[in-house]
């Protein structure tokens, strides 16, 4: 299987960015690419389709990513309140950087199936047909996740802060 | 592009760079791979030599050969992580040696116990996690501890760990004495329901919310756990009187046919061969690919403890 081996050596950056992305943890995305590719590896000959093996195995990572509820859920740490937080276009560097941790934590607080469409929508570029089509859900579903997840990280960047100096 | 989806593509491109390196990744998945596959010939072997060796049961497996199977998407089901079964951590104690057999059930994802209480009527135990819902009144001494009236007096709650709270009611309705010394009885022996069916692959992301002798149901993960086999897979026992017609298909060499979608369903009923239907009903809300589900009805054991039921 030296496809494999090229496979992964060429892969595995792109596949662990995709899966960090979904779970904001670096072990488990390790973990979900590891499985991914374990299965990929049992079946690899049998594993067919125009792009390669890849979408098999970006598949089985987003499958794991929806479904480790029984097998995480005592470790999952879901954030209760997502706190307001100051932003608006002038911010220095370092209210810039407080933002951005703010927005990654209020992106942690997702529900998982809103956390993969804002990361196959805005990280993969995948228009919402082939999200649906990943997620097996209805486009409209797919719509009403974003809708919801980026209402979510939007009241993370409000309300607009008085800064010093404005009436 | 509205200013918020810019900031969140650039704070995912940014934390793309965060994610690990993976350096041992192919080292780590082939001797991952090579584990799997010598355990699933250890256990392909053991499990030959048991049916050898005791001849009984009806496995239903797919025999499909090298090179039948294409696989183009990552399939929705899973190995289990164990087997589909129920304890509940009360017995009843032994009358002159001999010990009832109770109903044991999972239902609506608690574990629940049912025995007949001497006198007639029957007792249902549960035991949940945290403390039942709905107010309590009176306190009852219940096996050593402070326990209460719940529901409409009907019923007692008592803790017995940190995460065990039991609600005890009987049918027909009994004092609240005669529970608690129906409980007195009980002893912390866990008692396990024998499984009636095995799986050799289950839908991946859903849990199993009831248990009964005639059905296992496998709840989707953004539905809550009820009694009701609405919205859900459920395996079931029937009988072949109870077949009906739709489409012919063949699972692991059974007849089978499926029908549906129809009135939000898809079944499949796989006869057999003994005047029992083994039934395998999907929500559509819930499909599952008719790949999948041939291959997970494909991977049903039946086994002696299960009973037709109705749904």
């Amino acid at each position: 299987m030296r496809d494999f081996d090229e496979f992964v050596t060429v892969r595995s950056a792109a596949l662990l960015r995709f899966a960090y992305l979904l779970t904001g943890d670096r072990h488990l995305a390790e973990d979900l690419t590891q499985e991914a590719l374990v299965r990929a590896h049992r079946r690899w000959h049998a594993i067919t389709g125009p792009d390669g093996p890849e979408p098999y195995v970006r598949r089985a990572i987003l499958r794991q990513y929806l479904s480790w509820r029984r097998r995480r859920a005592s470790t999952e740490r879901p954030v209760a309140v997502v706190s307001p937080v100051p932003s608006r276009g002038d911010l220095d560097l370092a209210e810039r950087v407080v933002e951005a941790d703010e927005m990654w934590t209020a992106l942690s607080a997702l529900p998982r199936s809103q956390r993969a469409v804002i990361v196959l929508r805005y990280y993969e570029d995948l228009p919402d047909a082939e999200i649906a089509g990943l997620l097996g859900c209805a486009q409209a579903t797919v719509r009403v996740h974003a809708f919801h997840a980026l209402h979510r990280l939007r009241s993370a960047l409000s309300p607009v802060p008085l800064r010093r100096g404005e009436p | 592009m509205s200013d918020v989806e810019h900031r969140v593509r650039d704070l995912l491109r940014r934390h793309a760079a965060e994610a690990p390196a993976g350096a041992t990744l192919l080292t780590t998945v082939r001797t991952e791979s090579r584990r799997r596959a010598r355990r699933t010939r250890a256990v392909v072997a053991a499990a030959v030599a048991v049916l050898a060796g005791i001849g009984v049961t009806v496995p239903l497996r797919l025999a499909a050969g090298p090179g039948t199977v294409t696989v183009a998407e990552p399939s929705a089901l899973t190995e289990p992580s164990g087997p589909v079964t129920v304890t509940f951590p009360l017995s009843p104690a032994p009358v002159d040696g001999v010990v009832a057999a109770p109903d044991v059930r999972l239902e609506a994802g608690l574990p629940t116990l049912s025995l007949p209480m001497p006198g007639g009527g029957t007792a249902t135990l549960t035991v949940r996690p945290t403390r039942p819902a709905g107010p309590v009144t009176t306190p009852v001494p219940v096996r050593g501890v402070q326990g209460f009236l719940a529901g409409t007096a009907d019923a007692i709650v008592w803790q017995e760990g940190p995460e065990q709270w039991f609600e005890l009611r009987a049918d027909p309705a009994v004092p609240a004495d005669h529970l608690a010394g129906f409980a007195k009885s009980l002893v912390a022996t866990p008692v396990t329901a024998p499984a009636p069916f095995t799986f050799a692959v289950v839908p991946a992301g859903y849990a199993v919310d009831n248990i009964s002798p005639g059905a296992v149901t496998f709840c989707p993960p953004d539905l809550p756990f009820d009694a009701s086999f609405v919205g859900k897979i459920t395996v079931m026992l029937g009988v072949t009187a109870e077949r009906s017609t739709g489409r012919p298909v063949d699972v692991a060499g059974h007849p089978g046919t499926l029908t549906g979608p129809q009135d939000g369903y898809v079944v499949l009923q796989v006869d057999l061969g003994d005047g029992r239907l083994l039934v395998v009903q999907s929500a559509a809300s819930v499909p599952l690919p008719e790949p999948d589900l041939l291959r997970f009805a494909a991977g049903i054991t039946v086994t002696p403890a299960a009973t037709p039921g109705r749904g």
